[in-house]
């Protein structure tokens, strides 16, 4: 789709304009979100709980305080019961993800509760990180490239996230080895969100995900892409938490690599 | 009560009353036992009145024979023959030209006409079988018509087919198009009932149906895409269309396998009595195209070509990222036709186009149709004329992606071989029979993935095609009861096997694949067989005053899986399987005809009801990019679209055109989606309006206006946002829950004939497209301010505002 919204954009880039505009809303009740990760490196690991807001407000999302959160994990019976650090942050301290094995996430906000499941799969090696430059009609970009070897087994599906001088970029990108199942696969990285250059430091987290998670951020992914509304009709990605929360609730190897742009 | 009042009463109204109607078991049942038992009983019917009729006479004979345009020899369709003798009696000349008329021995006088031709009378006294031609000549100006006072006809009172709109090309090349590419396509959009897809797209949906519920046909052939360049140009070359006609209900029973309408396209099949050559340079696009006699009365060509050159200003670029692009389109037209003697005529056609894209070198897609027609037709005796087709349609697409080490290409393709037998048999004035059979093979090659280099990481997909054969039989009377009532009814009976050959699934509840199931070669996976009754009848009031009413079942086997409203190239064609289920609509019309000012203006007013099975929409969050087995990706449910269509038309004299307005609503009610409640489907639109008006200034100059109105689609926008990791996401807790801004536009279009010489004759088209500049937006889109990530903020695109365009058009 989004090729296509290249081709459509050289085709009418003489007389198409773009606009910025209002649009009048609906307003929603607020709806609770739940961020959860737990992966097998010692940071990161951590419940995020915050509410939606709507449309016309600023980016500023209420962190919910109050809530009890517990990460238990299935495979041993170990429980953490989390402690907030911040506002809606709640940090696993006392697990570590092991893959194979299976977690649980509960979450009570009053009366309500919510949960998910979750098994970290395989831990597969980033080999190397690098970069390429990518022509198009909207000018050259660097991209940052990365090299890995699928396992044998089929359903493999991989998160990349790109920090750029230790910002992490907000592009959602994910990949499943449907089409490369068991070979070494060189994947770029297309990042519309930031403009790499000269001198900066790139690192890339590739995570091996579970297949719901794969589908919950592919999700995210399209609905980032752009001309939406010229067809496909956007919907909420459907995640793996019960209960009635936007969000995710995923267990996950990372392996980092870095790169310096020369 | 005011037009708003009455909008919301017949919204409210019109689903629970029609949708009870038509689920009423009782209703059913008696359609059922008096019209579809079997197609036998049916033939049995037939044959019983038709013997009836014929015992009462004296001596009758049968006059037959074609209606011709007298300078180009090209047969002309759905010219009205009447007897002036027996006012209530007349036939029209069918898509080959050939008419038939029995009458009791006597002297008569036939009248001959057909819009923008002088009508004919000739007078014959007939004591046996006589064999009649007739020839028209154009009028030369519209101007001329109203000096000779017209002589329009009143066939759409008196004809019981109803849903229908016939264009011929001549009378809408005046009507201004973007880019000055005269597309018949884009006319069919201004008529009530029938909606662009979006901004400047060729693809349209009739009667709320989807984009692939349309069955296009070019000379019997079936067009599985028929947009070019994104949807802004259609298949359709001006030059090479004689005729189009559009049925958006009350199809009759030779038609089927689209639920929404049937848009059938006559290509030319070129002059046979001089040679012509001619074409147009646009700023988008040139055309050419040749016709003439091979033998001049018996056989004839016609060759037509288009290209567009919008890549050429690519390349006057210095900049390598622009210039290094490929765009274009182009598609070729040819037919030959030969007179084997005044029985047999043989005609071939064929059209191809192709349209290419690369970005470069990372991506590439290319994507055409090719169709084939080999046609027969045969007159056994002067009332049974025959049509024997060997049809062939393919459409493929091809996507290369070259990107590190994913190097792979996706190819899909449809192919389709058909062949038809059908029959038109005239035994007497008061019926017109048409009966045949029609077998199709279909092979669906689904999305195929090769490595394109050595170092692909890709996988080859080992995904098989799937085969299918779809067959009918079909029956249909056109039956002039009473000189004020005519009925047309008929039956289609189809037949879908799904064969083996290739993998088929069984689903869970989730849509996950439990079970794999293959099937060999030529084995039937499932059969699916559905009886689709269609009638439709006419009582008229008076000379000029009518009402019609019709029923009509279409059922639909290859369902285009789109993951946009818009077609785009690589959207993919599923058949009917174990999984996905014939898709069924029914539908109901009423309609009130009147013309006024001897049958100078045109009236009518349609409602329709409509109900539809197994409909088909996808799932939250489907993938479409990574998934092979689509089917998982599916959800289904029914539909109802329903709504009431005026069209005020004016055909003769300096000014013609006609206004139209549609009140329509289209829904949609899936589990799975909205929590299983109606949703207005994509194309929704509460309200239509158009007004096409053409004004002959002078005998050179001739100037046009369109303006549309219509209330914006149906679309989900967020009601909300939040956050995930560091990106702001939007919350979709509707599926297409809000309305686009309303849509209008208004293009203008000016014609000068430049003074002939000798045979040489050529005009000057300007348009101008979206003449105010209205900001309609093509998309809006929701996005995270770049330059202050703590907003966000609302963007519309708007790609046409004040298009100007020049056509130059030469013929010789």
């Amino acid at each position: 789709m989004l090729r296509y919204s290249i081709l459509l954009g050289l085709l009418t880039s003489l007389t198409s304009c773009v606009d910025v505009i209002q649009l009048d809303l609906n307003r929603s009740n607020p709806a609770v979100v739940i961020e959860g990760r737990i992966t097998d490196r010692d940071s990161m690991n951590e419940v995020r709980i915050t509410q939606s807001v709507d449309f016309d407000y600023a980016n500023e999302f209420p962190p919910i305080t109050n809530a009890q959160v517990v990460v238990r994990d299935l495979t041993t019976g170990l429980a953490d019961t989390l402690t907030q650090s911040f506002p809606g942050v709640y940090p696993i301290t006392k697990l570590t993800g092991v893959p194979g094995h299976r977690y649980q996430l509960t979450v009570i906000i009053g009366e309500k509760s919510y949960s998910a499941l979750a098994t970290m799969p395989s831990r597969v090696e980033l080999d190397q990180v690098s970069y390429t430059t990518d022509n198009r009609l909207n000018g050259t970009s660097i991209r940052t490239v990365a090299t890995y070897w699928d396992p044998a087994t089929p359903g493999n599906y991989y998160r990349f996230v790109n920090y750029q001088n230790g910002l992490a970029s907000r592009t959602f990108f994910v990949r499943s080895d449907a089409f490369t199942n068991g070979n070494r696969v060189v994947q770029t990285i297309r990042d519309e969100n930031i403009t790499i250059q000269a001198g900066d430091t790139m690192i890339v987290d590739m995570q091996c995900i579970e297949k719901a998670v794969f589908e919950y951020f592919n999700g995210l992914a399209q609905l980032q892409g752009d001309n939406i509304n010229q067809g496909v009709s956007p919907t909420n990605p459907p995640g793996n938490i019960s209960g009635g929360a936007l969000g995710y609730f995923s267990a996950h190897t990372v392996s980092r690599r870095t790169v310096v742009i020369p | 009560m005011t037009p708003e009042r009455l909008a919301t009463e017949f919204v409210r109204l019109a689903p629970e009353t029609v949708g009870k109607l038509l689920t009423m078991p009782s209703l059913w049942t008696i359609i059922k036992s008096h019209v579809m038992v079997s197609g036998k009983r049916l033939l049995l019917f037939c044959g019983f009145l038709l013997t009836t009729t014929l015992a009462l006479g004296q001596a009758r004979y049968t006059l037959s024979g074609s209606v011709k345009d007298a300078q180009s020899g090209e047969v002309l369709i759905g010219a009205t023959i009447r007897v002036q003798q027996q006012p209530t009696i007349g036939t029209i000349s069918n898509e080959y030209g050939f008419y038939s008329l029995t009458l009791p021995e006597g002297t008569y006088t036939l009248q001959v006409s057909l819009v923008s031709f002088q009508p004919v009378t000739k007078t014959v006294s007939l004591t046996s079988g006589t064999h009649l031609d007739f020839s028209l000549t154009e009028s030369a100006t519209q101007l001329q018509e109203v000096s000779v006072r017209s002589q329009a006809s009143n066939e759409n009172i008196i004809n019981p087919t109803m849903g229908v709109e016939r264009l011929n090309m001549s009378s809408i090349k005046q009507i201004p198009v973007l880019l000055g590419e005269r597309d018949p396509l884009k006319v069919l959009q201004l008529l009530p009932g029938i909606k662009s897809a979006g901004e400047g797209n060729s693809g349209f949906h009739v009667r709320g149906g989807n984009s692939d519920q349309n069955l296009i046909l070019l000379d019997e052939a079936p067009v599985y895409n028929a947009s070019h360049l994104l949807g802004f140009f259609s298949t359709f070359n001006a030059d090479a269309i004689k005729d189009l006609s559009i049925y958006k209900g009350g199809m009759p029973a030779q038609y089927g396998g689209r639920l929404s309408s049937v848009l059938d396209v006559k290509m030319n099949d070129g002059n046979n009595q001089t040679f012509h050559a001619g074409g147009g340079i646009g700023l988008i696009s040139s055309r050419l195209y040749a016709e003439g006699p091979l033998k001049k009365d018996k056989s004839s060509f016609l060759i037509t070509g288009r290209r567009t050159y919008a890549d050429a200003f690519l390349k006057l670029s210095n900049d390598p990222d622009i210039n290094r692009n490929t765009l274009y389109f182009y598609d070729l037209n040819a037919k030959l036709n030969y007179t084997l003697s005044t029985k047999d005529r043989l005609f071939a056609s064929g059209y191809f186009g192709r349209d290419r894209f690369g970005l470069g070198d990372l991506f590439n897609i290319d994507w055409g149709n090719a169709t084939g027609t080999l046609r027969w037709n045969h007159l056994f005796n002067e009332k049974l004329f025959s049509n024997t087709s060997l049809i062939y349609s393919q459409y493929d697409y091809q996507v290369g992606i070259q990107n590190g080490s994913n190097d792979f290409s996706l190819t899909s393709s449809i192919r389709d071989y058909n062949l038809k037998q059908e029959f038109s048999y005239f035994p007497n004035p008061a019926h017109a029979l048409r009966f045949g059979a029609n077998v199709i093979h279909h092979t669906l090659t689904p999305r195929n993935r090769t490595a394109t280099s050595e170092s692909s990481s890709v996988n080859n997909s080992q995904e098989k095609s799937r085969y299918s054969v779809e067959s009918a039989v079909f029956i249909s009377d056109k039956w002039q009861l009473s000189p004020t009532f005519s009925v047309e009814y008929g039956l289609r009976l189809t037949s879908f096997a799904v064969l083996g050959g290739s993998d088929y699934y069984t689903l869970d509840a989730n849509k996950n694949i439990v079970d794999t199931l293959s099937y060999a070669t030529g084995q039937i996976v499932t059969h699916y067989v559905n009886p689709e009754p269609r009638l439709s009848a006419a009582y008229v009031l008076n000379d000029n005053t009518s009402i019609k009413a019709s029923y009509t079942r279409n059922v639909q086997n290859l369902h285009l899986i789109s993951n946009s409203g818009t077609s785009t190239p690589n959207d993919r064609w599923l058949q009917s399987s174990n999984i996905i289920r014939p898709e069924v609509a029914d539908q109901v019309a009423l309609g009130f005809f009147r013309n006024f000012s001897d049958n100078r203006f045109e009236f009518s007013a349609e409602a329709y009801y409509k109900a539809l099975q197994n409909q088909i929409d996808y799932k939250n969050g489907a993938d479409f990019q990574f998934t092979d087995a689509l089917e998982t990706q599916l959800l289904f449910g029914k539909g109802r679209a329903y709504g009431l269509e005026l069209l005020l038309r004016k055909k003769t004299g300096a000014l013609t055109g006609w206004i139209g307005y549609t009140l329509s609503r289209t829904e949609k009610q899936i589990e799975g989606i909205n929590n299983g409640r109606w949703y207005a489907a994509r194309q929704d639109r509460t309200h239509d309006v158009s007004v096409v008006g053409v004004y002959q200034l002078s005998k050179r100059w001739t100037l046009s206006a369109t303006f549309v109105y219509n209330t914006g689609n149906a679309v989900s926008f967020p009601t909300g946002k939040y956050r995930i990791d560091n990106a702001v996401v939007f919350n979709y807790t509707e599926r297409n829950g809000y309305r686009m801004p309303a849509y209008h536009r208004l293009d203008l279009g000016a014609t000068v004939q430049f003074a002939r010489k000798k045979n040489f004759e050529s005009d000057l088209a300007f348009g101008l497209y979206n003449a105010y500049g209205r900001a309609n937006p093509y998309a809006i889109n929701f996005e995270q301010d770049d330059d202050d990530p703590s907003k966000t903020e609302i963007q519309r695109i708007t790609l046409f505002k004040m298009v100007p365009s020049i056509t130059y058009n030469f013929r010789f």
